[in-house]
């Protein structure tokens, strides 16, 4: 396999790196694992799309990787490397010097991410005062700023405005500026556009790939949309229950889906450009992350399943046309043939 | 926002006249002639006539009545029955002693009573929360005055730590300020725990972490501050209560503040005294509402924004 | 491949039918076997055994109440001035007071007055409020900005301090203490229900009744009281503590039940002047007080979880 070793190679330069993340939510039921063994790679002013429906851990990767996970879930285990340091390992105060300074998040819900009874502009300085040791003045300076790069209008007076007074556009527009105002080196995007409409997606999108352009920040887009992922990403990670079953490039992966999961999401598009009568859907549901099939996790909705899915898929790298690409399917494994 | 703060005060008004036309009508409807209370029983007819037209009393009630709001709104609130001295002077001579019990108890029942909360909160499940909560709730279900007279038989009796009774020392209020602040403390702390626990699993808070920013900070600046609404809310309607529960601690120690004065009027049946005390702490009470009302708009600018306009 | 921007979810949520996969902690709620609204509050109300074991209490105190003169081991206003101020002992469990009457039994005959006064004056409260709060709610107008200005004067007033108003007029005796404690606390019933009865009055089923030409009263009563039966229950349960606390503290300055019928209030009053020697004699009624308060607190606590989690403070 020849892509193995340019793999490697990527590793070296890679901003961020993830190896193999594990993390548990602990219930009455027992354990559940909402992340199993996640590793990707994210290099310099780079943007990867996470994709996948709602539940399928990838909301759960971004906080894993921020250390945001709150009880009942937990890291089990895994390295989170940045900057040559393993994130797992910092000391809770060493963490919050990376958080919203090198690395900072968008959050999916603009109506209820920005605290109600503070300004705009002092939940923007608050940050600028705790990671650039800014004054009063100038952070407050800085916010105004910060609030015209976003293209807030009339940034100077809506400093001292309160959320509610903002549309759910404008809070995300906050909540980037807020996000970006360290200049951080990784910018996770949690869904930052579900709760938006449809016109404001896109300006949202665009502002985002805008920004990253400038700072030349790495940008970690988590959506399920993959109109999201179409217009944005350079790379795609396919998640599904809890672990990446395909990733490539945007190209590799929307063009050629290798993983009969992507193939299935690809097909459920409506597409203006084709005729057709109904949209095809994957039978079955989602499973519950309590209780997880045996083997392949998709294979009680999988069309071309067989016995050997029973056991557990291992990551296979797979030809790319224009880069480096896996996938975790038996399809592509040499057994498949004698199964 | 003033427009909100106007409205707010015209129905205090309405509010105000109610209770002056509530607590008229019930020291009008007791049974018993008050001349009658006030003078010897040998008393002739002749004078009790000429005191009772000296009172105002052979007047129609609805006379009297008005009389009476024309005179409260002016501070006159008349005259002890036994005492002679104007009700106003009494009052304003005793609500220093209870302002400073009803303060301590205050302070005390909000330090402990917020900062129990959060902790207990902060904590939950743990052996903290689990200690708070219990307590807290043996706190709401204690009797005032029983908790007044076991301080007193324990720390003031037994072990001789404090004065069991009167002003004597700043000491004197130890003992009282606890007996009275015990129930609030736990009734606000069962609230600060409620409601930061709803705080804390807010996007926001997640957001403040995501900002890196300090527990501490998170805690107190993002969350403790979303957090006080309901707490100002109770803090605020419970502070007539914490006056009308002043009445029973400061009569097991003994206190001379307006509940004292208000047990003993009842005890003498000295009506003046008794009207200028009731309307005295509704008036409080009604006015602190009002206050709490107002610092919403300051603490919340939602509401600012919503009734303001 | 498109390169617009989608806000629904349809790639993904269509093929699932819009089943969200549930978390953990939904995993157990869904696994829940669900049978019936009651059954399931009944469920809800038993999981806690700090609710089960104060509804025991409960149960305990009721039966102490009903067959007291079964169960009290003394008379409780037969003296013995010989035996008086006694402490604790095997012939008197608590004691004996001042005039030589057993403790114990004084307090067992004590929770016939806590008890009924807790459930009598929360019925009275219960009848006014949801009467004019319905009334207030439904009708609206003119109606519902006189009974809202009411309940706004009548809650002016610290709670003690009206009760002790309205005891000076009507003068002491169980009846009045009834009437006194519920004249005090309809304020609450009935402006939650007022606003219950508002928001119940807009649906559609309630348009439809008025449309079909159904009586005020009969929407009232049918329709729109049964919805607010939970949030009703959960308040007289704990309204219940309240009043007997301030029928406690009326007791204690003179002003509730009056000597000889035992009460706790009038009993700690009596007790303080033999604090110095005889401290047990002040305590043992005041922990029958807390007891039954903090029964009635942790049950009433536990119902409202269970039926109405709304009205949690």
């Amino acid at each position: 396999m020849a892509e193995t070793g340019e793999l490697a190679g990527r590793r070296e330069s890679a901003l961020l790196e993830v190896r193999g993340l594990r993390t548990n939510f602990n219930t009455k039921h027992g354990s559940v694992r909402a992340v199993d063994d996640i590793s990707f790679s994210m290099a310099r002013g780079e943007t990867v799309g996470i994709v996948g429906e709602s539940g399928c851990g990838k909301s759960v990767t971004a906080l894993s990787i921020m250390r945001l996970i709150s009880e009942p879930g937990r890291v089990e285990g895994g390295e989170v490397l940045f900057g040559g340091r393993d994130l797992l390992k910092l000391s809770q105060s060493e963490m919050r010097k990376i958080r919203g300074n090198k690395i900072a998040m968008i959050f999916q819900e603009p109506m209820t991410s920005l605290n109600p009874v503070l300004t705009v502009g002092s939940q923007i300085s608050e940050v600028l005062r705790l990671h650039e040791r800014l004054n009063r003045r100038d952070a407050a300076a800085r916010a105004v700023e910060m609030l015209s790069v976003v293209n807030i209008p009339a940034p100077e007076k809506r400093v001292h405005e309160y959320p509610h007074q903002l549309s759910g556009g404008m809070r995300q527009r906050v909540m980037i500026a807020m996000a970006l105002c360290c200049k951080p080196d990784v910018l996770i995007c949690d869904e930052p556009t579900t709760a938006l409409d449809v016109t404001i997606q896109a300006q949202i999108i665009s502002l985002i790939e805008d920004l990253k352009d400038k700072t030349g920040a790495a940008v970690m887009m988590i959506t399920h949309d993959l109109g999201v992922i179409s217009g944005i990403s350079d790379r795609v990670i396919v998640m599904y229950s809890g672990r990446i079953i395909e990733e490539g490039t945007k190209m590799d992966v929307l063009t050629n889906p290798l993983h009969p999961y992507t193939e299935g999401l690809l097909n459920a598009i409506p597409r203006i450009d084709l005729d057709c009568d109904e949209l095809k859907v994957i039978p079955g549901m989602v499973p519950n992350p309590a209780f997880l099939p045996e083997g392949c996790h998709f294979r009680p909705r999988c069309a071309d399943a067989r016995g050997i899915c029973l056991k557990e898929p291992q990551p296979v790298a797979a030809a790319g046309n224009t880069g480096p690409r896996t996938v975790r399917c038996w399809k592509y494994l040499p057994d498949w043939r004698s199964a | 926002m003033a427009t909100y703060i106007l409205k707010r005060l015209l129905q205090t008004v309405i509010v105000l006249w109610g209770v002056s036309l509530v607590t008229f009508v019930l020291m009008n409807v007791v049974p018993g002639d008050p001349v009658l209370l006030m003078l010897e029983k040998r008393a002739t007819p002749e004078a009790v006539e000429r005191i009772r037209h000296e009172m105002g009393l052979d007047r129609p009630k609805t006379t009297q009545y008005f009389d009476f709001v024309s005179k409260a709104a002016r501070l006159d609130l008349g005259r002890s029955y036994f005492t002679k001295e104007p009700v106003m002077t009494a009052l304003t001579r005793r609500f220093g002693v209870t302002l400073r019990l009803a303060s301590s108890a205050y302070a005390i029942a909000l330090l402990l009573g917020i900062s129990a909360g959060v902790a207990s909160a902060l904590q939950r499940g743990g052996a903290f929360d689990s200690l708070v909560r219990g307590g807290a709730v043996i706190g709401i279900s204690a009797p005032v005055f029983w908790v007044a007279i076991i301080l007193q038989m324990s720390f003031g009796l037994r072990l001789g730590w404090f004065p069991i009774s009167g002003i004597r020392s700043d000491w004197s209020f130890v003992l009282p300020a606890i007996a009275l602040g015990i129930r609030y403390m736990a009734s606000i702390s069962r609230v600060t725990r409620t409601s930061m626990l709803e705080v804390i699993s807010q996007d926001y808070i997640r957001t403040a972490r995501a900002k890196g920013l300090a527990e501490r900070v998170v805690i107190l600046k993002h969350a403790l501050k979303n957090a006080l609404i309901p707490i100002i809310t109770l803090a605020g309607s419970e502070l007539g209560n914490l006056l009308a529960g002043s009445m029973l601690t400061e009569w097991v120690f003994a206190i001379p503040g307006i509940g004292k004065l208000m047990v003993d009027s009842i005890l003498m049946r000295d009506l003046p005294m008794l009207q200028g005390t009731v309307l005295y702490i509704a008036v409080v009470f009604v006015l602190s509402n009002l206050t709490v009302d107002i610092s919403y708009a300051f603490i919340d600018p939602r509401i600012r924004y919503l009734k303001g306009d | 491949m498109s390169d617009t921007v989608r806000k629904d979810s349809a790639p993904l949520s269509g093929l699932t039918g819009e089943q969200e996969p549930k978390f953990p902690e939904q995993v157990d709620g869904s696994s829940r076997k669900s049978g019936g609204f009651l059954a399931d509050s009944a469920e809800r109300l038993f999981e806690n055994r700090l609710v089960v074991a104060s509804a025991v209490v409960l149960l305990v105190l009721s039966i102490l109440a009903v067959f007291a003169p079964l169960l009290a081991p003394y008379d409780p206003a037969g003296q013995v001035l010989s035996d008086s101020l006694q402490g604790p002992r095997a012939n008197h469990l608590l004691g004996t007071d001042e005039m030589g009457r057993d403790i114990l039994s004084r307090i067992i005959y004590g929770t016939r007055i806590s008890l009924s006064v807790g459930i009598v004056s929360q019925l009275i409260a219960c009848v006014i409020g949801v009467l004019l709060g319905s009334i207030a709610g439904f009708y609206g107008g003119l109606t519902d900005t006189v009974i809202s200005r009411s309940i706004e004067i009548f809650s002016a007033f610290p709670e003690l301090l009206f009760a002790i108003g309205i005891m000076f007029v009507l003068g002491p005796g169980v009846i009045n203490v009834f009437i006194a404690l519920g004249l005090l606390s309809w304020t609450s019933y009935a402006r939650l229900v007022r606003g219950q009865v508002m928001q119940l009055r807009e649906m559609e089923y309630t348009q439809a009744c008025i449309v079909c030409g159904g009586s005020n009263a009969r929407i009232i009563v049918r329709h729109l009281l049964p919805n607010c039966f939970s949030t009703i229950i959960v308040l007289v349960t704990l309204g219940i503590p309240g009043a007997i606390l301030t029928e406690a503290s009326l007791s204690y300055i003179g002003l509730g039940v009056q000597p000889p019928t035992a009460s706790w209030g009038q009993m700690i009053s009596t007790a303080q002047q033999y604090i110095s020697f005889y401290p047990f004699y002040s305590i043992a009624p005041g922990v029958a007080i807390i007891i039954t308060v903090l029964a009635f607190n942790i049950f009433g606590d536990g119902l409202r979880d269970a039926l109405d989690p709304r009205l949690r403070v």
